[in-house]
């Protein structure tokens, strides 16, 4: 398994609820 | 703001979305409490050290190291079935495309969420939450602007990217629209 499925089963694992996850990156630091 | 004006349709599709960048929680939770993203998970990776490093999407040579935009779609199992990089901060694409792969599942519903962080006492002026008093004025800015060198322009190209950049403004406008607290 790569570390980008690691990465992505760990985004799965911040689910309240949802089946599928819709993932934004946004920059912050305004 | 355009993923929150959309999230009836995400939940019906059986998703959630999940917002990370590399503010601190505290300025996470201000924006939570400023912005109607009620169902919108905010995850802190400062330095990018957790999640943006590994996904590529980490640039340390600006601000001291800062998230480049993106938005991906995640299936049930953690596989992408949907993947757009920025290439820089300004750079924001059509969500269409990812809605597509969504419901492209063929989930079932869910309920809508309950979103964070949640901190009631978090300082809501704290340097550095964007606000929804200066969404309007700066997207205006960037499509006046847009819409200026989208007509002085010369190269096709140049033309594109300055009409993409007014056509990104604009939806974020509309959004706006449809979300902003009445």
């Amino acid at each position: 398994m790569s570390a980008g499925n690691d990465v992505y089963e760990s985004i799965l694992s911040l689910r309240k609820g949802g089946k599928a996850v819709v993932l934004m990156i946004y920059r912050g630091d305004w | 703001m355009r993923l929150a004006s959309q999230s009836d349709r995400i939940h019906a599709a059986g998703g959630e979305v999940i917002a990370i960048s590399v503010d601190p929680e505290e300025r996470q939770a201000a924006m939570f409490q400023r912005w109607p993203t009620s169902s919108t998970t905010y995850v802190s990776d400062p330095g990018g050290e957790t999640y943006l490093q590994a996904m590529g999407m980490f640039d340390p040579k600006e601000r001291g190291g800062i998230a480049l935009p993106g938005l991906f779609v995640l299936d049930p199992d953690g596989k992408l079935v949907y993947e757009y990089r920025g290439h820089d901060f300004a750079d924001r694409r059509d969500d269409e495309e990812a809605f597509a792969a969504l419901e492209g599942l063929g989930l079932d519903a869910i309920e809508p969420v309950a979103g964070g962080p949640v901190d009631e006492s978090v300082d809501l002026d704290q340097k550095g939450a964007f606000t929804p008093r200066i969404l309007v004025p700066y997207f205006k800015g960037n499509r006046f602007g847009a819409l200026a060198i989208q007509m002085r322009a010369e190269g096709e190209e140049a033309k594109r990217l300055a009409t993409e950049h007014r056509e990104m403004a604009d939806a974020i406008l509309a959004a706006w629209e449809q979300v902003k607290p009445s």
